[in-house]
Order: C-alpha cells, then structure tokens, then sequence
C-alpha cells in the first residue's frame, strides 16, 4: 500500500512538472504571438502601403500645383516629392523580408509598374525647369493613372494583414485556452498531491504508533527477563550459602575427620561451590549494572600496585600455571578508579586467561603508561579466539563454544562486565589474538597527572 | 562652422510649409525654461565637422552590420545641456513626428547618421540624415519597439525646456 502510494505521488508530481512545463512553453508562445501583433503596429504592411498611397498622392498634388504655377512650388519641390515617393516604393518593395507584402496578389503588380514609371520619368523629373507644364502634364498623367491600382493593393493587403491578424489572434485564443487547461490540470494535480501527503501522513502515523506499542511491550519483556533472573539468582544465592559454609566446615574438619577419599569428595564440592557462588555474584553484579545500580569508590591507586596484589591472591588459584606480574613501569601509574572495580576486571581477565591456557604454561600480567594512559594487559599462550567470536566477545554470555562438551564453564558474563567497568572510567579495553599462540587482553584508563594528582590531593585533604 | 543661428519667436518657426531644397538640412530648436527658442541649422558638413563617431550596427532596415558616421544626438543642443526626464522630438520630411527620451541619447551613442558606409544618404534612400542606435552593441536596444525611434529622413529636432 506504501509503495502504491508513493508511486502515485511521483506520478502526480511528474504530472505537474509536465502541466507547468507546458504552461510555461504555452506562455511564451503566446508571448512571441503577441509581439509579432505588436509590431504590425506602425513598421507593418498596411503602414507601407498607407504611406505609399499617400506619398503618391502627396507628389501628384504638387505637380498639380506647379502645372498651375503656384509660387509656394517650384521645380526643386517636385524633385523632392519624386524623391519622398521613390523612397516609399523602395521600403514598399522590400516590406516582406525582400518582398512586397502580397506579392502573389494579381494587385502587387502596381508596385512593379510605379517602379518602372519612377525610373522612366526621373529623367524627366530632374530635367524640370520653372514653367514647363507639358513635362509636369506627361507626369501628373504618368503618376495619376497608379492612384486607383494602389488603392487597389492597399485593401488587398489590408485584407492580408487583417487575415494573418485574425490568425494570430486565433493561435493566441487557443493558447490561451490550452494554458487555463494546463492550469487547471496544475491545480488538481496539487490538490491530489496534497490528498496524497494527507492519507500517507496518516499511514504513517498509524504504523509509528503500532511501533510504539511493540516497543513497550519489548521493553516489558526485558524488564520482566532481568527481574526474573535477578529473584531466580537471588533465591539460588541463599541455599547455596549456607551449602557452602557446611562443606568449609567439613573440609577444614571442624565437623570431625574425614577419610582421604571422602576429604577429596568434600574439597571438589566446595570448590564448585564456590564456583557457582562467582557466577551467580556474576549475574546479579550484571543485573544490577542493567539497572544502572551500580556505584563507584574513586580514589587514587597505583596500577601496579593493585595488579601486584591481585596476581598474588590469583595465584594458587590453578597450581598447574604460573601466573606472573611484570611491571613495565618506571614508577607508580596513578589512576583515579574504584579499587575493587579495576581489581575485578583483572580477575576476570586472569580468570579467563588461565581458563583457556594449557597446562605448565604462563599468564604475564603488565602494567606500564603510555602517553596519557596506563595500560594493563594479561597474555596468555592458549590456543587464541576464534575468528568467528571475536565480533562478539564483550557480548553479555558470549560463549565461543556454548555447546555441552565445552571445556571452560562461565556465564559469559566476565567480559561484557570488564567492559562496562572500564568505560565507566572513561577507559577502553580491546584484545589481539593469534590462533594457536594466545591472546592479550588490554585495557587502558585514564593516567592521573601530577597537576591533576595535586589538585585531588589538595581536594582529598 | 557654418552655423546660422537665428533667434526668432515661437511663431515664427510655422513659416515655410514648403522646405527649402537647395541642400539639405537638419533644423534643432531649442525652447528654453523662459520660452526663448533657438533655431539652429545644420547641413551635411556642419554636421561632419562636429567630433562626428562611427557606429557600426545591424538594423531592421539595412541588410547586416552597416556603418553609419555623424554626431551624437546628445551634442546637438550647444550650451543647454540635457536631463534625463527630457523628451526631444524628431520628424520627417514626411512630416511623421515620434519622441526621443533624453535619457537615451544620455545613456547611448544614438548619432544622427549623415553617412552610410561612407556616402552621403539620398532622400530616395533613408537621407539625408538618419537617426541611429547602437543596436548591435546593446542587445536591449534589439527591442522591436526601438524601431519606431530609428526615425529616417530626419529634417527637425526640437527640445523644449519646462
């Protein structure tokens, strides 16, 4: 329905360019009509013609008046009329790009005749002497005999010009008429785009508030899922306190003494005890994180010194793997970060790494600063990430292999929560990886500079 | 400079009906504020020797670019110099009379043409004098309406002061 719409709508809009380009196409036809009308105004046929029969009759007067020897006219005067008049026939002559206007016209041959009378008589005429009236008798002969056939032409172009008017005027109706047709198409196209835009911003809004609706129910779904893990965790949490202080007391043999093997038993179910213990804290912690719970203890701390400490109480975690603490820095690498916060990112960062490492090989834990960071990263030897998962390691339970048969147990939330640790110190953590020869985890904060140190100090005492 | 100036009344310009014909000549009357008039005459020379230009140009009645030689329209008025809202009006020897906005004679070299190509202009041929715009040069001048301005057997030019 959408796209049928949208459809329509370039059609209407294609229509109007269309309506609106022919308008304007049809306007300035009109335009070009009524200017050739214009200048029919004086310049035009009839004006010529006009103008000839009057200069005609202009030089046959005066001739007259010299054959009645007038003393207002002499010879020079009739010269000049002959002049005027020859001037008039040339324009008549050429009046139509060249021709004379209806030079089809049976009538337009007068023009060719006064030609050939003007150059036959212009000897006469500018031979004329004072008094001599037979000349001036051959002339006003010669020139009176063209003043019928010349009124003749003049109404025959008069009727030629008054057709090529009536045309125009004709071709200008018609325009004027195809230009209100356009218009009016123009009108109702926009009216139709107008409907068009109306209906589709209704669609439009129907589907924004069915989107709504869907996203508040998701919205409910997921505050539902958190509150349902967060009880669920909660209530495994409590049972599972008490069960591991009874296999502490067990194992430590305050409940009397336990034969090897039974010792043995008791030691396994207390360390997954205690496994299950970080997993559940693991999820509640990420929960609460989800809820925007979480609170920080800022304070200056020297990386090194917090990751010295966090290696040491890591390393009976596995026996079989040595953890080890480099420290790449000159001196201390001052943060201002919650204790506990960056200290359980390194242990999910060793925890991980020991998880995914072989036997007898070694994690290095390093603190150095770079620039205006320090950096802490934890390499192992394991076999690498696979290329696959790298995309969505920091993922909340991200697993790259969350099959049953996987080696390593975890909630996948180890991860996803370092990272929110660390960018809520405005840090970042990233990792590289090489299949087969391990993995570097690292995450950088912020380093406190001396200045930046003092005025804590100053602000701390 | 031969010039005839005449200082007459108002009146005394409706003499002659008839013109004279010995050689032609271009009338410019001035009519100043006070209702003085000055009549000035100027043949073909008289025209020639005052800093006439050149203005090579295409009109509606000649075929291609023509040039044409004479004063400007602007310089014919001696010491009484133009405005803008000035009208000048020229006529025939047909007696067709049209008007000149002085603000176009101000704005562009519009010559009265004594030569064509070189030669003097008959009567029987557009003469002798020929009032003529810059047509090519001023594609707004190429309007059809400044045809009816392109006045040819020019004989008066007549400026009158409010």
């Amino acid at each position: 329905m959408n796209s049928g719409f949208s459809a329509l709508r370039w059609l209407a809009a294609l229509g109007l360019m269309v309506a609106l380009g022919l308008s304007a196409a049809g306007l300035m036809t009109m335009r070009s009509e009524l200017g050739a009308l214009s200048n029919t105004k004086r310049t035009g046929a009839i004006w010529i013609a006009n103008q000839l029969e009057f200069e005609l009759f202009r030089f046959t007067q005066t001739v007259a008046l010299f054959m009645a020897q007038d003393p207002r006219v002499d010879a020079e005067d009739v010269v000049f009329r002959f002049d005027i008049l020859w001037s008039r026939h040339s324009v008549a002559e050429m009046a139509d790009n060249g021709k004379p206007v209806a030079g089809d016209w049976p009538e337009a041959v007068v023009l060719a005749d006064l030609g050939e009378q003007l150059r036959e008589d212009d000897p006469l005429v500018l031979g004329l002497e004072s008094g001599d009236v037979e000349t001036a008798r051959v002339l006003l002969t010669h020139f009176e005999a063209f003043a019928a056939p010349l009124h003749d032409y003049t109404l025959v172009v008069k009727d030629v010009q008054a057709q090529e008017d009536m045309d125009a005027r004709q071709e200008i109706w018609r325009l004027s008429k195809l230009t209100v047709a356009f218009s009016a198409a123009l009108g109702i196209g926009s009216v139709l785009l107008a409907i068009l835009f109306f209906v589709d911003s209704r669609v439009q809004r129907q589907i924004s508030k069915e989107n709504m609706v869907l996203l508040k129910r998701s919205e409910a779904a997921y505050t539902a899922r958190i509150e349902f893990l967060s009880t669920v965790s909660h209530e495994l949490r409590t049972p599972l306190t008490s069960i591991k202080g009874v296999l502490g007391f067990l194992k430590a043999g305050v409940l009397g003494d336990l034969d090897s093997k039974a010792h043995r038993m008791i030691q396994i179910a207390h360390s997954n005890a205690v496994r299950l213990e970080k997993l559940i804290d693991d999820i509640l912690d990420s929960v609460k994180a989800e809820r925007g719970e979480w609170t920080f203890d800022f304070e200056q701390l020297d990386l090194v010194k917090v990751a010295e400490g966090v290696v040491t109480a890591n390393a009976s975690v596995r026996i079989d793997r040595t953890i080890r603490f480099r420290n790449a820095a000159s001196g201390p690498v001052m943060v201002f970060a919650d204790r506990g916060r960056i200290e359980q990112v390194l242990s999910n960062l060793i925890s991980n790494a020991v998880k995914f490492s072989e036997s007898d090989t070694e994690v290095v834990v390093t603190v150095r600063s770079e620039g205006e960071h320090a950096v802490a990263s934890v390499k192992d030897s394991g076999a690498g990430i696979p290329e696959a998962f790298r995309g969505r390691i920091f993922e909340k339970f991200a697993q790259a292999d969350s099959s049953d048969k996987r080696r390593a147990g975890g909630t996948g939330l180890g991860l996803n929560i370092a990272k929110r640790i660390v960018e809520s110190h405005n840090g970042k953590i990233y990792f590289e990886s090489e299949p087969g020869k391990g993995s570097i985890f690292t995450f950088e904060l912020p380093l406190l500079k001396d200045a930046v140190r003092e005025k804590q100090d100053h602000v701390l005492v | 400079m031969m010039q005839t100036v005449t200082r007459t009344l108002f009146a005394a310009a409706m003499l002659a009906p008839w013109p004279a014909l010995a050689a032609p000549m271009l009338t410019v009357t001035t009519t100043d504020a006070s209702g003085l008039q000055t009549v000035l005459e100027f043949s073909s020379e008289d025209l020639l020797s005052m800093q006439p230009i050149e203005v090579q140009t295409d009109n509606d009645f000649v075929e291609g670019e023509t040039v044409f030689t004479g004063p400007l329209l602007r310089d014919l008025f001696g010491e009484i110099s133009l405005e803008p809202d000035d009208e000048i009006v020229v006529t025939a020897l047909n007696d067709y009379s049209t008007v000149i906005p002085a603000s176009e004679a101000l704005e562009y070299d519009v010559i009265v043409a004594v030569l064509m190509d070189g030669e003097e202009m008959s009567v029987r041929d557009k003469g002798p004098f020929w009032v003529i715009y810059p047509m090519s040069d001023h594609p707004e001048l190429q309007d059809p309406g400044y045809n009816d301005r392109l006045i040819w057997q020019l004989s008066d030019v007549e400026l009158t002061k409010d």
